[in-house]
């Protein structure tokens, strides 16, 4: 039959396939497995399909060249339009939210932490995906997952993690008399007084930023035994752990750390880390890659990247936490007629095929958000950046011990946890009244 | 201070009273008039009060079309629990317990109130003082006159973002140009080391900081309004003031300043509006942060609102000045129709 | 400048040239920067020890070419105008450019004419509901752009009785753009009418013309000035314009300036300064041009509506 036929008819091919193999016999059709599952690979969406994907502007650039390469090739493959608009990522939230209220936007939104979670409500049940590809590849890192799901339902599909540890200037250190990068808090306060002493104190921001602060906080704030809920659910911000957590980073802020980092963006730590002005600060591999990529000199002269050693957060009474930001794909249910397409085009993007292709031409700055890729190759293609692989499954949730839900993630943008140690540090509040007032600041928001 | 312009009369088009030729315009007006259109229809447009719709239609189909339904939604907004992505089934009215909640439970809003007062209290008054200053200035000035004016309106000119941008740089901690030239100062005196302010980190300083760029960029706009008030005053007055004797200050405290008020309280309501919701400055330089300590009502209501989700909380931070504001506007509004009378 | 009599020249200094000496270095002195950053080499940018007010790459490049008195372009390209280069011909910021003046044009246009009308109506003609309207129409400022985004969003995307989706297109932001031009120009050309004496225009209509012909064949054109001043101050407000044009805005070719250069100019956290400050100098230098022709009539607009 031919196509001119079949559209007359209103037989889409995969329909016309399907019941000629079914009605004629593989072998006497001719049409066999192969064709069935060729039809399959390429199913027809109407023609003129447009797909519109909404994500950040990647840390690493060659990330961002890859994800566009991609979506032009399954564009091509499957005769849709796939329209990717990469935007910075601190105004992803506004144009979702436009979008979700306005029943038009972006058909594929990218979400950081578990910032969909606000408006689960809008966006489509994509469990189905999900779920398969946990029984498939294995298994979700756990805070990934939990990012990505709500009452029970996965709104979002995990796609990437961007991880978080200590990156050290050795010489520096070394130089002040460290021999070893420290275990603990109070050690690091220690070396960290050296290390300031001459000139390279220890950066951290503690500012309005998505990434940075809330990487810092959340786990220096776990590893002294403090937490916004229980599992139960009742607000315990405002115990003496906490306290203790505080008037500690007081001392580690005034003794071992710049000043300047209470108003420091994303970018600023590596801005001054790369220009030898800290010793220290917690971060995603971006430092090293641009280092390592700009073949950027340190004062003698020799490549940076040979000084930088990748380490983990020192522990506190409670042990070594770590937090590291899940990225996740969410589809809005006002799509509609794209949301077949949007399915498709994130079930292929989440094929190893793709998904390891994206995370290596990225240099390995995001990790996966399925555990199996913590044995993938791409580990040993970037040696110096395995110590963020190794302390991967060493994270926990927002909002943790409490579920992350859509207050917890409320917390997270209104920046509570972070304000609540920028008080502090800025000698706007003592750790009392900042304790109060944080503890104030939870109650409201997760009584509501 | 407060001499004459000599150009001011070239500066100010006058309006010329109707001339020969402007009276024959009329009649050729008039000659012209053809008479195959419909006499009511003119003669309904010459009661005023039809004319006068009809020449409000334009401005009153955009403001009610594009303004009054997001405005509405705005206000409605407020007293509701709207959130993002929530559907309209389940939003309910909640009356004033919004603002409740800003007034009593929030911890961050009474902040914001501080830093909005603060910043916009600061800003008008400094603008105030050196736009009339630069103003006076400007007056004096003949070579090159174009140039300086135009240059003077550069950071008005330039879109807010990117000059902020640059300010950004400007008040980075390690790459701040200040700091280095500080810091150069003070090896010459051999001071020693400094590191610098930290323009942007100490919550203080944060909010100085905004504030400052606030102005830089808002002094073109005032100064540039008092130089025009300047030019109305009667060149006739400041002959008389001297020859009463007084000098260079009496001058500009008894012809320049009581001269330019009408231009004064209408270039400050004006300002005073549009700086309590600036928000590109806040938002670019800082968030609001340090430990809000820079948070301005439109920046907040927007982390509210857009990344916390909750838009009716949101809407109820950005009217919160509203009444306020509106009686301004409306004392504004009566103050400058008393003086025409 | 003008000499005040008895004023000798060291007070002059003090009193006027030193004051307005610091007001222009103090207004300049970021785009001086601005413009040092645009030429410099990103290494030069970064290095937190040298001296950030001299692009040492390119000047001694120029210094060089002076000295051999020979023309080297590819070379200053490199050194100089790499920022630039790469603005102009690997971003597509002349397009934000055209996008950027289109808008704004065509939004002080509709602008200039919704506010020439209803100033009108506002200065000379008394009806019920005058004063009502011209308090309305300042209310409106009091609700912040940032409140106003996304039900305007909403309107936008959905427009009523015509179901058309202007998000995306140009067209989208000259409907949105007057909702703020349109009180200001009000405001402004209400009081220049004002300035006008009614008597203008009653000895025309005692010549027997209409009360429209009479607007527009006399008032107008002495109203030109304020007409222009209010075009102007539309003009740049448009070109300024920044959380509009992100929310609604998707296509990289259709943005405008402001945006555009901070969306593809920072990439995640790199900021592309040399471009950065290159496409804010270019984003704005042309329009004080522009503007240094016509600022005697922007003055003569504001006194007019000053002394209404």
């Amino acid at each position: 039959m031919s196509d001119e036929a079949r559209k007359q008819l209103g037989i889409s091919r995969r329909d016309f396939v399907k019941t000629v193999g079914l009605a004629t016999g593989m072998a006497a059709s001719g049409l066999g497995i192969e064709g069935i599952l060729a039809a399959r690979k390429a199913p027809a969406y109407a023609p003129g399909t447009s797909l519109h994907f909404l994500l950040w502007k990647n840390f690493s650039p060659p990330a961002d060249v890859e994800i566009l390469r991609q979506g032009a090739e399954w564009g091509k493959q499957n005769n849709v339009n796939v329209r990717i608009e990469q935007i910075n990522a601190n105004d992803i939230p506004a144009r979702a939210a436009a979008a979700v209220e306005n029943n038009q936007g972006p058909d594929i939104i990218q979400f950081f932490h578990n910032w969909q979670n606000q408006y689960a409500d809008a966006l489509v049940d994509v469990t189905d995906i999900a779920s398969a590809l946990e029984s498939k590849y294995g298994g979700y890192i756990d805070y990934a997952k939990a990012h990505a799901m709500l009452n029970g339902r996965f709104n979002a599909v995990p796609h990437t993690i961007v991880p978080n540890i200590y990156v050290v200037r050795k010489s520096y250190i070394k130089a002040a008399g460290t021999t070893e990068w420290p275990k603990t808090w109070e050690e690091l306060r220690r070396e960290g007084k050296k290390w300031k002493a001459a000139g390279h104190p220890i950066g951290q921001t503690v500012g309005h930023t998505f990434g940075d602060a809330v990487d810092f906080t959340y786990p220096y704030l776990w590893s002294f035994g403090a937490a916004e809920r229980d599992e139960k659910g009742r607000v315990i911000i405002g115990s003496k752990q906490t306290l203790e957590a505080l008037k500690f980073f007081k001392a580690l802020w005034d003794d071992a750390m710049d000043p300047a980092g209470a108003g420091w963006d994303d970018s600023s730590n590596n801005r001054a880390f790369l220009s030898g002005a800290i010793a220290a600060t917690n971060n995603a591999p971006s430092i090293y890659l641009t280092a390592s990529n700009q073949v950027i000199l340190d004062d003698k002269g020799d490549p940076l990247v040979n000084d930088i050693a990748h380490v983990r957060n020192p522990a506190g009474p409670a042990g070594v936490f770590h937090y590291h930001y899940s990225q996740q794909l969410a589809i809005p249910k006002y799509s509609r007629k794209n949301i077949d397409a949007a399915k498709d085009f994130i079930r292929w993007l989440m094929d190893k095929d793709q998904l390891s292709k994206y995370l290596r031409r990225g240099q390995a700055y995001q990790a996966a958000a399925l555990k199996v890729y913590m044995k993938d190759a791409m580990w040993d293609m970037f040696p110096a950046l395995k110590p963020y692989r190794d302390h991967l499954l060493e994270g926990q949730h927002v909002g943790w011990r409490g579920a992350p839900d859509t207050k917890a993630a409320r917390v997270v943008q209104n920046y509570v946890l972070i304000d609540m140690l920028a008080n502090v540090a800025t000698g706007k509040m003592s750790p009392e009244e900042s304790l109060k007032w944080g503890e104030g600041q939870l109650k409201a928001i997760y009584g509501e | 201070m407060g001499e004459v312009p000599e150009h001011a009369t070239e500066a100010v088009a006058q309006p010329r009273l109707p001339m020969a030729a402007e009276e024959s315009d009329a009649r050729r007006l008039v000659a012209s008039r053809s008479g195959w259109r419909p006499r009511a229809a003119l003669d309904l447009l010459e009661r005023p009060v039809v004319l006068g719709y009809l020449l409000m239609l334009p401005a009153a189909f955009i403001i009610f079309s594009f303004i009054a339904y997001p405005f509405a939604w705005g206000v409605w907004m407020s007293v509701t629990n709207k959130e993002v992505g929530m559907p309209w089934s389940r939003v309910s009215f909640v009356g004033l317990r919004n603002y409740f909640y800003l007034w009593t439970k929030d911890g961050v809003f009474w902040n914001t109130v501080w830093n909005s007062f603060v910043y916009t209290g600061i800003a008008t008054v400094v603008k105030w003082v050196l736009g009339i200053w630069l103003a006076v200035l400007l007056n004096r000035v003949v070579r090159f006159q174009r140039i300086i004016r135009a240059a003077i309106l550069l950071p008005w000119i330039i879109p807010t973002v990117l000059s902020t941008i640059a300010f950004l740089w400007i008040f980075d901690p390690d790459f701040s140009v200040i700091n280095w030239t500080l810091r150069r100062f003070y090896t010459w005196m051999g001071w020693g080391y400094v590191k610098g302010p930290l323009w942007l980190a100490d919550p203080t300083l944060a909010l100085m900081s905004v504030t400052f760029v606030n102005i830089w960029r808002g002094i073109p706009f005032y100064a540039i309004a008092f130089l025009a008030g300047l030019q109305t005053i009667d060149p006739d007055l400041y002959e008389a003031a001297a020859i009463d004797g007084a000098r260079g200050w009496q001058r500009f405290w008894h012809v320049t300043l009581p001269g330019i008020k009408p231009i004064t309280v209408v270039v400050i309501v004006f300002s005073i509006i549009v700086t309590f919701s600036d928000f590109q400055i806040v938002y670019v330089l800082t968030r609001g942060g340090p430990a809000n300590s820079t948070h301005l009502f439109a920046t907040y209501a927007y982390q509210v609102a857009m990344m916390g989700a909750r838009l009716g909380l949101g809407a109820a931070i950005s009217l919160f000045m509203f009444p306020v504001l509106a009686l301004v506007i409306i004392f504004q509004v009566v103050y400058l129709r008393k003086d025409q009378r | 400048m003008r000499k005040q009599v008895g004023e000798g020249f060291g007070k002059r200094l003090v009193v006027f040239h030193l004051p307005l000496f610091f007001f222009i270095v103090f207004t300049l002195f970021p785009f001086y920067w601005m413009f040092v950053t645009s030429i410099k080499s990103t290494h030069e940018t970064y290095n937190r020890n040298v001296n950030p007010y001299i692009p040492v790459a390119c000047t001694t490049e120029i210094a060089e070419q002076l000295r051999a008195l020979r023309l080297n372009g590819p070379a200053l390209m490199e050194n100089c105008l790499y920022h630039w280069r790469y603005l102009l011909r690997d971003t597509l910021f002349i397009r934000w450019l055209q996008n950027t003046l289109f808008i704004a044009i065509v939004s002080t246009v509709v602008s200039l004419f919704a506010g020439i009308t209803a100033a009108y109506a506002l200065a000379r003609l008394r009806f019920r509901g005058v004063d009502t309207f011209g308090i309305l129409i300042f209310i409106t400022y009091l609700v912040p752009p940032t409140l106003l985004f996304i039900p305007l969003s909403d309107l936008i995307g959905d427009m009523p009785l015509l179901h058309w989706s202007l998000l995306n297109s140009p067209w989208g932001l000259i409907v949105a753009y007057p909702t703020f031009l349109v009180p200001f120009c009000t405001w402004l050309l209400t009081g220049y009418f004002r300035t006008i004496p009614k008597e203008l225009e009653e000895a025309a209509m005692i010549d027997g013309a209409t009360r429209i012909q009479a607007m527009l064949r006399i008032i107008l054109p002495l109203a030109l000035p304020g007409v222009v001043s209010a075009g102007i101050f539309a003009f740049t407000l448009s070109a300024n314009e920044f959380l509009y044009a992100l929310i609604f805005i998707s296509d990289a070719a259709n943005k405008t300036v402001p945006v555009g250069v901070v969306s593809e100019l920072i990439k995640g956290d790199v900021f592309y300064w040399g471009e950065l400050m290159a496409g804010a100098l270019l984003g704005s230098i042309p329009v004080a041009l522009i503007y240094s022709f016509f600022v005697e009539h922007y003055v003569a607009g504001i006194t007019g509506a000053v002394k209404g």
